[in-house]
């Protein structure tokens, strides 16, 4: 072996050029692969981190009595299974810390979708006559009639756009037509507030009820939600983040709205396109004027100015014309040549100062974007949920008929590293018993309330003497709810009390536990402790590790690995065969050296191992260079940081930057890969050098 | 198969040896060689009959295309014979594979080739060692010694660390020479040694290859068109189309 290796070495230094040719690949290669395998491990890792510290926890456990399987970030098809309820969570959670020494902590959730209408401009505003109404404030200051006059302005473009809807997409039949022309003449006749003084809540039904819902936009909105006790989440999940407002008071019931749903869904629109259009400039380097990404979004705002104009009284109107001239931020030349083409108004009207003022360039743009929030946004309802206020919201109960239930909006929260997540930014929280009440599972409470109402009922059935007494005025209103049209009746009902959560220790769907020894082992050595716990015990639950409950999620991971080892094999295969060619060539030009060894007396095996360890020489020693600049170069990334440039990236990344890091197993791992690829790479061409016989190599010689 | 051991085939015992009796080393009864050249079969050695013993110093002499290199490789265990008899120390040649005929070129054969053909990313001691390092039979001490000992039987003693381009055509002539005795063989094949050297390099390198034959008491077989080297030849051979004319 000895004069093996000791001729292997002086052919590769002897043969300089094609040992660096394949030194080069290999050296490339596993350069490739060292931070091609950091970078995904550190993603995965990272993105391991975060759903586990964010809303999966190391193991969930949910029900043995079903046939779905737990998906706690959704499916492929963005379905939630339909699992049944563990039916004391907080008892079971007891019972797995006293039995498994491992569990820190478990906390119970639930998942599931709601939709709210949080009502549109002319909701809004009737809101707010409706309060200064039952303040029993003065009838004619100029607050009040300047709301007044607010409202007959949406009426009155309401009704201008009336028609055109009817002949595009407003499928309504003529007898609801007649009533919604009728409607319209009625709250704009010149009387109209003046009968309004008399009746006003008569008066403020009729708009809510007919007027309102002529207004078509998108007023519904949709999101996820977890369930959750909000304390207990907030300690065992360390990326949970307040943004805006306050957390859900202990025991008490209400809403956290995830961040990136309040700034994506909620937030006026005109607002989300200027705040898009920053971002394309500041992150992705992109200007006005080359890219028609942003072009569409200007010209989008510029055709929904009426958005803006409706959300704002005749003073804010004044004021803002004013301030737009003022300020020279529209300068009127240019609003007369806007308008000269498209135009109805006065050259100076707001209609007009608008569509120049959202016309944006590169030079205008960030003074315009600091204007809109400086001096229009006070003005209009930038975000269509307030913090603070009580939300009705509607989701599918297990019976399948949905459930209504209205809740504080305490504020908004994010999940560190998630923040732009598509999958995890749209999950809202609410707690526990709120969740089961959307449900459907009515907790001691609630099925105290529906039995006293109930009762009620029953009374007042049985002392009605006539069916004209049951739908007298005197009678509660049964409303039949149209869900294309109506608004839900919660909407001008009274702003419930905040409940105490009494009811802590009922079901869940699934519960997160958190481990104190986190480690893969540790976690492997609980959920089979969990499983056979259940069995055992007769618990009716089943525990799965985070990456089969984070559903999308992991296979995500999955994915990732699979490019990874694509990668790797691309490389590993395409060196396989350019390393071979090269020692096929290498075992020609060395035909007659090989020979006249034969001849002196060397064996075939002993050209075989000679062309092998040639090649496990060269592959680890290039394999060894190319791995330390790899470890290098994830060590520099790993302190400065990689930085994630898009919101895929930052997903990916799980935050703004991704700090890679490699391990020792990696390097083995890639090691092994490279001995594997050199021993595959030179066994063609030692096979074909130990066919060489001394008579084809001496051929003239002997 | 049992080869002898060549660390105690010292140079005193092998002389007693051949002194004593003059062994049969290589023995061709009746050997035809037939080529195939797609139709046409060239016959390129024609019932050759041939026995040399120890110690002999042997010419093939003939005209280029006569059959001289098909008779050496052939005795070389390179070549096998087409049919007839071939046996090296008196083993019988025809049907062993290729293993055991590496092992006979190993133990019993040195080769000398006529473009010297040492490898050229050793240096010349590496060069020498080579053949013993494939034999594994010595220590690394023992090694040396033979090494030091052949080269300075072929007068390069100072030239042991030089890479063999380093060297004029003689002098890699008398290390491939150093390295076919290192290990000791019955007997060394050399095809044309000198023919791409001058008349007086090569000259020098028959009269050291005819020295080592009287001291070393280690055959040769050598083939040569070259007449005034062929003088210097104990029994030349002479072969011509294939067949042997003369042996004397």
């Amino acid at each position: 072996m000895r004069l093996i290796i000791h001729l292997s070495i002086k052919h590769l230094f002897v043969r300089k050029t094609k040992t660096f040719l394949i030194g080069s690949i290999i050296l490339f290669g596993t350069l490739f692969m060292v931070l091609g395998d950091a970078l995904v491990e550190s993603m995965i890792s990272s993105m391991s981190n975060s759903i586990v510290s964010s809303i999966t926890g190391n193991i969930q456990i949910y029900s043995s009595q079903t046939d779905e399987k737990l998906s706690v970030v959704g499916n492929m098809d963005s379905n939630f299974p339909e699992l049944p309820s563990i039916k004391d969570c907080r008892a079971m959670g007891e019972l797995l810390k006293k039995k498994i020494a491992n569990i820190k902590a478990v906390v119970p959730q639930g998942i599931n979708f709601a939709l709210v209408n949080p009502g549109n401009i002319l909701d809004v505003k009737l809101r707010e006559l409706r309060e200064k109404v039952k303040k029993g404030e003065a009838r004619n200051l100029p607050e009040i009639e300047g709301l007044k006059g607010h409202i007959t302005t949406i009426i009155r473009d309401i009704s201008s756009n009336y028609e055109n809807r009817i002949g595009q997409a407003m499928q309504v039949d003529n007898d609801e037509q007649t009533t919604d022309r009728q409607s319209m003449a009625r709250a704009l006749a010149p009387n109209f507030w003046q009968t309004f003084d008399e009746h006003p809540y008569d008066n403020l039904e009729f708009m809510e009820n007919r007027l309102a819902p002529l207004i078509s936009d998108d007023t519904m909105l949709y999101f996820f939600y977890i369930g959750t006790p909000p304390d207990e989440f907030e300690q065992n999940f360390p990326l949970f983040q307040i943004v805006k407002g306050e957390r859900i008071p202990k025991g008490k019931q209400g809403l956290l709205l995830n961040e990136s749903f309040y700034e994506s869904q909620v937030k006026h629109r005109i607002a989300r396109r200027l705040d898009e259009i920053k971002k394309l400039i500041e992150k992705e380097n992109l200007n006005i004027r080359d890219s028609k990404k942003i072009k569409d979004l200007i010209t989008q705002n510029r055709e929904q100015i009426l958005e803006i104009k409706n959300q704002m009284g005749p003073l804010d109107v004044k004021r803002l014309s004013e301030a737009l001239v003022k300020e020279e931020i529209v300068k009127i030349e240019t609003v007369k040549g806007a308008a000269a083409n498209n135009s109805t108004g006065p050259v100076d009207s707001i209609d007009n100062l608008l569509s120049a003022f959202f016309d944006m360039n590169d030079d205008n743009f960030l003074q315009r974007y600091n204007f809109f929030y400086r001096e229009i946004a006070p003005k209009i309802i930038l975000y269509r949920i307030k913090i603070g206020e009580f939300l009705p919201l509607t989701s599918l109960g297990r019976s399948g008929s949905t459930t209504s239930v209205k809740l504080k909006v305490y504020g908004t929260f994010k999940l560190k590293n998630f923040e732009n997540s598509p999958l995890i930014g749209n999950y809202s929280l609410m707690d526990l018993v709120s969740f089961r009440e959307l449900l459907g599972e009515m907790g001691k409470e609630k099925r105290a309330d529906m039995e006293s109402l109930t009762r009620e009922i029953d009374q007042s059935i049985s002392s009605a003497t006539s069916i004209d007494d049951l739908f007298s005025k005197k009678a509660k209103v049964v409303t039949k709810v149209n869900v294309n049209k109506v608004t839900p009746v919660a909407k001008t009902t009274a702003t419930p009390p905040e409940r105490l959560q009494l009811e802590e220790k009922e079901s869940c769907l699934n519960a997160a536990i958190i481990l104190k020894d986190q480690s893969e082992s540790a976690m492997k050595k609980v959920l089979q402790e969990i499983n056979q716990l259940s069995k055992s015990l007769d618990l009716k639950i089943q525990a799965v590790n985070w990456q089969e409950a984070a559903g999308l999620l992991g296979q995500l991971f999955f994915v990732f690995k699979l490019f990874l080892y694509i990668f790797i094999a691309i490389i590993s295969v395409v060196a396989i065969f350019i390393i071979m060619n090269l020692q096929v060539m290498a075992a020609m030009e060395r035909t007659k050296e090989i020979g006249v060894m034969r001849a002196i007396g060397a064996p075939g095996p002993f050209v075989v191992k000679l062309m092998l360890v040639e090649s496990i020489i060269t592959t680890n020693f290039f394999g060894v260079v190319g791995a330390l600049i790899g470890m290098f170069l994830v060590y520099i990334f790993g302190r400065i940081g990689i930085p994630a440039n898009g919101d895929i990236m930052t997903f990916l990344f799980s935050g703004p930057y991704l700090y890679p890091t490699t391990t020792w197993f990696s390097l083995l791992k890639i090691m092994i890969i490279l001995n594997i690829v050199g021993l595959l790479a030179a066994i063609y061409p030692a096979l074909f050098a130990a066919k060489i016989t001394p008579l084809r190599a001496m051929s003239h010689e002997i | 198969m049992n080869f002898p051991k060549a660390t105690q085939t010292t140079q005193t015992t092998q002389a007693t040896q051949t002194v004593a009796e003059k062994r049969e080393l290589i023995h061709l009864e009746n050997v035809n060689k037939n080529y195939h050249l797609g139709e046409i079969s060239v016959q390129a050695l024609k019932d050759i009959n041939l026995t040399i013993s120890s110690c002999e110093f042997v010419a093939v002499a003939g005209p280029s295309g006569s059959g001289k290199s098909t008779l050496l490789n052939i005795i070389g265990c390179i070549d096998t014979a087409s049919d007839g008899e071939v046996r090296i120390d008196r083993e019988s040649v025809l049907s062993l594979h290729d293993h055991a005929l590496t092992n006979i070129r190993l133990h019993k054969i040195g080769f000398i080739f006529q473009s010297f053909n040492l490898i050229p990313v050793l240096n010349i001691y590496d060069n020498i060692e080579f053949p013993l390092l494939l034999k594994g039979n010595l220590s690394k001490a023992e090694m040396k010694e033979k090494i030091y000992h052949f080269a300075r039987e072929v007068g390069l003693i100072d030239q042991l660390f030089k890479k063999p381009h380093e060297l004029s055509g003689g002098q890699r002539q008398r290390v491939a020479i150093a390295r076919a005795l290192v290990t000791n063989p019955y007997i060394v094949l050399a095809d044309e040694p000198t023919a791409n050297l001058d008349s007086i390099t090569g000259r020098s390198i028959i009269n050291l290859m005819k020295t080592i034959n009287e001291t070393e008491k280690t055959a040769f077989l050598f083939s040569t068109h070259d007449q005034t080297i062929i003088a210097e030849a104990k029994r030349v051979v002479r072969l011509h189309d294939g067949k042997i004319i003369s042996d004397e």
